[in-house]
């Protein structure tokens, strides 16, 4: 409670021995006479000190008489009553009456605020989420592109390749696709497989490109998808357009871009023409997974519940 | 007139005053007059006895006015800061330490809202306060009013010019030195009570004390000493 800008010492004070003088006289309630072990000039001092503090008695004060005091009392009894009265109308009020309009009203308007506020900052916040993930993705088909660019100078400019049983969903065939595994001591790390657009679902890593040939010649699929980060088909969507999923894929000669259809010219997601020219039902040639052959046929079980009618086994 | 009886609310009052004492109660069996301001206080939240707080406070109606007015500076003010007081110990009441003595509460309260009172009048005072409390102006020592060969402080001055100087001199000074020196003198309020009742350390309190005394001689001399001169 000390009071604020204000310090006792912005005056001059009392001598020492006076200071000391009147700690004493305080002491002993202002009576002179309970001074004890003074000399004589100290008491005069002290006198002429209760003398300076003795002006203070002539300060006017009105004498209380009976009337004052009961008038006084009555006046400050019926002023705590009367805030009491307020206070209670207030509490009366506030809640029955006014809050609750209020608060209903300020509630609803709070309440659009923040809807809309929520429907504006959701999709910037997922569409960001989106775009940031696409860009890891892109980073890491970058990374694989240069790896297998890399295993290529070293190779006769073949990529990795490793053969695929088909199992059920081709019989008799076997495909082959590019075997990433080949690829770690030029500099991939297996981190990159973790796809960030696909964290939730089983196969999150990359499919990679799956063809009849064992050996993929970099220079002659420059137009063909070589990995993706998704399979529209495993994931039962087939327009890239009207799906946020749209997958980020690497082409042959080493750019990564989002795949805008899934009939991409050259790219081998499909191998319609091959299948009817060899007079076999038409089946579909999926993207297999890099993974593992298991995880390719749970995909591949997937897609052909739902699509039942493309498949001819 | 309606009378507030007692309990922190109106209604709550009215109702326990209707009730009767409860038995075997060593409090209600004690005459309010008897009772210490403490007990009364007590029974005033409790809802005890309805003329518990109307007797509190008119235990100190004849203490509390000439402070307040002498704080104040004027007998109306004095009774307005009176009512603040005593509203703002009711509804302050449960907050009450039973532990501590009730004199040094209600002092408390009583210099906050005079405090309180003289912020409100702040533009009237500054004016008055730039004057001649504070300043050295004309020479004046407290020293000098002490020394042993001049008159008595005061000695030279009429009774009716004195009550007007005492009262000019005292209205001019800083409130929270001002206080102090009431709290000091007429409320004789040892150095530890002062420290309790403004919450303030006690070398603070006593070099406080020791500055107000200073002011209030030192502007009593160049007061003096001006209507010495005017006189002459």
């Amino acid at each position: 409670m000390e009071d604020s800008g204000i310090q006792s010492g912005d005056f001059a004070n009392l001598e020492p021995q006076d200071a000391d003088l009147f700690d004493k006289l305080v002491d002993v309630n202002f009576n002179i006479d309970a001074l004890e072990g003074v000399d004589d000039h100290t008491r005069e001092r002290a006198q002429r000190l209760l003398a300076v503090m003795g002006l203070l008695d002539d300060y006017p004060v009105e004498t209380i008489n009976d009337e004052d005091r009961e008038t006084l009392i009555s006046a400050t009894m019926l002023r705590i009553d009367r805030e009491m009265d307020d206070q209670a109308d207030r509490m009366r009020l506030d809640p029955v009456a006014r809050l609750p309009r209020l608060r209903l009203r300020e509630f609803v308007a709070i309440a659009a605020v923040l809807i809309a506020g929520l429907a504006i900052a959701l999709p910037l916040f997922s569409r960001s989420s989106q775009l940031e993930n696409t860009s890891i993705s892109q980073a890491s088909l970058g990374n694989f592109s240069k790896a297998l660019e890399a295993f290529a100078d070293d190779h006769d400019s073949k990529y990795p390749s490793k053969q695929v049983d088909l199992g059920d969903h081709g019989p008799g065939h076997q495909l082959w696709h590019i075997d990433i595994g080949q690829c770690g001591e030029y500099g991939l790390d297996p981190a990159l497989l973790n796809n960030p657009r696909r964290p939730n679902l089983p196969n999150n890593g990359y499919s990679f490109h799956s063809q009849s040939s064992e050996r993929i010649d970099r220079i002659s699929c420059l137009n063909q998808i070589i990995v993706s980060d998704g399979n529209l088909i495993l994931m039962g969507k087939t327009d890239p357009a009207s799906s946020n999923e749209s997958p980020m894929v690497l082409y042959g000669g080493g750019k990564a871009d989002k795949l805008s259809s899934c009939w991409v010219d050259g790219d081998h997601i499909w191998d319609w023409d091959r299948q009817r020219a060899a007079g076999r039902p038409v089946f579909e040639i999926f993207l297999v997974h890099g993974k593992s052959p298991e995880q390719a046929d749970q995909g591949s079980k997937k897609a052909d519940q739902d699509k039942p009618t493309d498949s001819g086994h | 007139m309606t009378r507030l009886r007692g309990g922190l609310t109106r209604s709550e009052g009215t109702n326990r005053a209707r009730r009767s004492p409860s038995a075997g109660s060593m409090v209600q069996e004690t005459p309010l007059e008897e009772r210490t301001d403490e007990a009364l206080l007590a029974s005033h939240i409790a809802g005890e006895d309805g003329n518990s707080f109307e007797e509190l406070l008119g235990r100190y109606v004849n203490e509390l006015i000439p402070f307040l007015t002498r704080l104040t500076g004027s007998k109306a003010a004095a009774d307005d800061v009176f009512q603040e007081t005593f509203l703002q110990i009711h509804q302050s009441a449960r907050t009450f330490d039973p532990s501590r003595r009730f004199r040094p509460w209600l002092y408390t309260i009583a210099v906050n809202k005079g405090r309180d009172w003289h912020r409100k009048n702040a533009r009237r005072k500054a004016v008055s306060l730039s004057n001649t409390v504070g300043t050295d102006g004309d020479g004046a020592r407290m020293a000098d009013l002490l020394a042993d060969d001049g008159p008595m402080p005061g000695s030279r001055m009429e009774i009716s010019e004195r009550v007007g100087s005492v009262k000019k001199v005292v209205d001019e000074m800083p409130s929270h030195l001002r206080e102090i020196l009431l709290l000091s003198y007429f409320q004789r309020m040892s150095y530890n009570q002062i420290a309790d009742t403004l919450e303030i350390p006690l070398g603070t309190v006593k070099s406080r004390l020791h500055s107000a005394v200073a002011t209030f001689g030192r502007a009593w001399q160049q007061h003096e000493t001006a209507l010495t001169g005017e006189n002459d």
